[in-house]
C-alpha cells in the first residue's frame, strides 16, 4: 500500500514534468493540406529541404518505435502497470518530444497533386482527421486519468503510427519529385 | 509519282518523329527470364496486370499513353519495367495513363509500383512479391514466401498461402485469406477482414476501422492487436492454449474465453485469462472500440 502511494507520488510528479504543449491540440491538417499544394519554391529548395526532413523523419521513427518495442513485451496487468509507471512515463515523454519534432521537420513536403485523383487527396485528409480525433480523444482522457499506463501507451502506439503516416506522405512526395 | 512522294514523306515522317511519338502505341514485348528470376514493374498512372505461366520468359502486352515511353531493362536474374513520362508532361504535371498486362514465370519474384494504379497479380508462386500503389486497389492471389502489399487510399485484398505477409492501407479496406505464419496489418480508416490459419507471430493496429480476425495461434505464438476507437472482433478454434490479455478503456469487453473485469482504478473493462494451459499469447487492447473474443 505504502509503495503504491509512492507510486502514485512519483507518477503525479513525473506528469508535472510533462510537455504540456498546447499544438498538439491544434488542427494541424491545414498545415498538411497547405503542404498538399504544388508551389513554386526555387528548384534547388524543393530538393534541399525535403532531404533533410528525410533524414530527420526516419531518425524520430526509430527512436519511438524502438521504445514501444521495449515497452510492448510486457504483460499490460494493474499489477505491472504500477510498476512500470515511471518507465511509460520516460517512454511518453520521449516520443512526444519526438513526435513534435517531425512534426515540425515536415514542413517541407509538398506532393504533386497530378499523381493524385481528388478522392485520393480526401482520403489522406479523412485519414489525418481520424488521427486528429484519436488524438483529441486520448489527451482528453490522460488529462482525467494522467496515470492510466493504458492509455499513454495507447498514446505512444497512436504517435508512432501518426509518424508512420507522415513517413508515407513523405515517400509519396520523394517518389513524386523522382517521377518529375 | 504522287503516291510516290506520299511514301517517301510518309517514311522521313516516321524516322524523323521523336520517341515519344513513335512510342504511342501499344505495347508487345517478351523478354527471357529464369523461373526464379526477378520482375520491377513501374507505372505511375495506369493498371499492371501481372499472371504465371510456365515458361522461362515474360510477356508483356498492354498501352502505352502517347505521352510515355517503355524502358525495359535487363540486368543478371532481374527485368526492370517502366513506363516513363516525357519530360513536358512531367513539368506540366499532366500523366498519360498506360496499361501493363504482364505473363512472368510463376515462380519468379515481382515487384510492382504505381501512384494512381490498380495492381492484381495472379498464380505467383516466387520467393516473394511486393505491390505497392497510392490511389489504386491492390489484389493479389500467390502462394510467396514473402507478401508485401501497400496502399494509400486503395483496398488490399491477398488469397492463397503465405507465411508472411504485411499489409498497409491507410483509408482502404485489408481482406486476406490464407495466410499463416507471421502476420503485420496496419490500417487508419480501412476495415481489416482476416481469415487466417495458425500464426506464429501477428501484428495489428487500427485507428477507426474494424479488425475482424479469424485465426488460430500456434505454440508460444503471440499475436499483438491494438485499435484506437475500431472495433475488434477474434475468432479463435474452441479449446484453443493461449494466455488472453485485452483492455479497452471505453469500449467493452465480450469473451468466450473467460469472463472480462471491470479495471480497479478508472475507467474500462479488462480480460486476463489462461486457456488450456497457455503457451501462446493473444493481446488485444482498444481505447474506445469494443473487443469481442469468440469460440469457432
Amino acid at each position: 500500500m505504502r509503495d503504491d502511494r509512492k507510486d502514485q507520488d512519483q507518477l503525479l510528479e513525473a506528469l508535472h514534468r510533462l510537455p504540456r504543449e498546447r499544438e498538439l491540440l491544434r488542427d494541424l491538417w491545414p498545415g498538411i493540406a497547405g503542404r498538399l499544394q504544388p508551389r513554386d519554391l526555387p528548384q534547388g529548395r524543393r530538393w534541399t529541404r525535403p532531404a533533410v526532413a528525410a533524414a530527420v523523419l526516419v531518425a524520430f521513427m526509430a527512436g519511438v518505435l524502438f521504445q514501444r518495442q521495449q515497452l510492448l513485451p510486457e504483460p499490460a496487468s494493474a499489477e505491472a502497470g504500477s510498476q512500470r509507471i515511471p518507465e511509460v512515463l520516460a517512454a511518453v515523454q520521449a516520443s512526444e518530444r519526438e513526435y513534435q519534432a517531425a512534426f515540425r521537420a515536415f514542413v517541407p513536403v509538398g506532393l504533386d497533386q497530378a499523381m493524385l485523383d481528388d478522392q485520393a487527396i480526401d482520403d489522406i485528409q479523412g485519414s489525418w482527421t481520424q488521427f486528429r480525433q484519436a488524438e483529441a480523444a486520448l489527451l482528453a482522457a490522460l488529462q482525467d486519468y494522467p496515470g492510466n499506463t493504458f492509455l499513454a501507451e495507447r498514446l505512444m502506439g497512436l504517435r508512432a503510427q501518426q509518424l508512420d503516416f507522415m513517413q508515407k506522405l513523405y515517400v509519396l512526395d520523394q517518389n513524386s519529385r523522382r517521377n518529375t | 509519282m504522287t503516291t510516290k512522294y506520299q511514301f517517301i514523306l510518309s517514311l522521313l515522317s516516321a524516322m524523323l518523329a521523336p520517341a515519344w511519338v513513335l512510342a504511342a502505341q501499344d505495347i508487345d514485348e517478351r523478354r527471357p527470364l529464369a523461373n526464379d528470376g526477378s520482375v520491377t514493374v513501374i507505372n505511375v498512372a495506369g493498371d499492371i496486370t501481372i499472371t504465371a505461366w510456365d515458361r522461362a520468359e515474360v510477356q508483356l502486352l498492354g498501352s502505352l499513353g502517347d505521352e510515355s515511353t517503355l524502358d525495359i531493362s535487363e540486368s543478371g536474374q532481374g527485368l526492370r519495367i517502366e513506363v516513363k513520362q516525357r519530360d513536358e508532361e512531367r513539368n506540366n504535371q499532366h500523366y498519360e495513363s498506360s496499361e501493363l498486362q504482364l505473363t512472368i514465370p510463376e515462380g519468379a519474384t515481382v515487384s510492382a509500383s504505381g501512384v494512381s494504379s490498380d495492381i492484381e497479380i495472379r498464380g505467383l508462386r516466387g520467393a516473394a512479391v511486393t505491390a505497392e500503389t497510392v490511389s489504386g486497389d491492390v489484389e493479389v492471389t500467390a502462394h510467396s514466401n514473402h507478401v508485401d502489399l501497400k496502399s494509400v487510399s486503395g483496398d488490399i485484398g491477398f488469397d492463397g498461402a503465405s507465411p508472411r505477409v504485411t499489409a498497409e492501407s491507410v483509408s482502404g479496406d485489408v481482406v486476406l485469406r490464407g495466410v499463416e505464419g507471421e502476420l503485420n496489418v496496419s490500417v487508419v480508416s480501412g476495415d481489416v477482414e482476416l481469415q487466417a490459419g495458425a500464426l506464429d507471430r501477428g501484428r495489428f493496429e487500427a485507428v477507426s476501422g474494424s479488425l475482424d480476425l479469424v485465426l488460430s495461434l500456434r505454440e508460444n505464438s503471440s499475436v499483438n492487436v491494438e485499435s484506437m476507437s475500431g472495433d475488434v472482433n477474434v475468432v479463435l478454434p474452441a479449446g484453443q492454449a493461449m494466455e488472453i490479455r485485452a483492455q479497452t478503456f471505453s469500449g467493452s469487453i465480450r469473451s468466450g474465453f473467460g469472463s472480462p473485469q471491470k479495471v480497479s482504478h478508472g475507467p474500462g473493462s479488462r480480460l486476463d485469462h489462461t486457456e488450456a494451459g497457455g503457451g501462446a499469447s493473444l493481446r488485444l487492447e482498444s481505447f474506445s472500440g469494443d473487443v469481442e473474443i469468440s469460440q469457432q
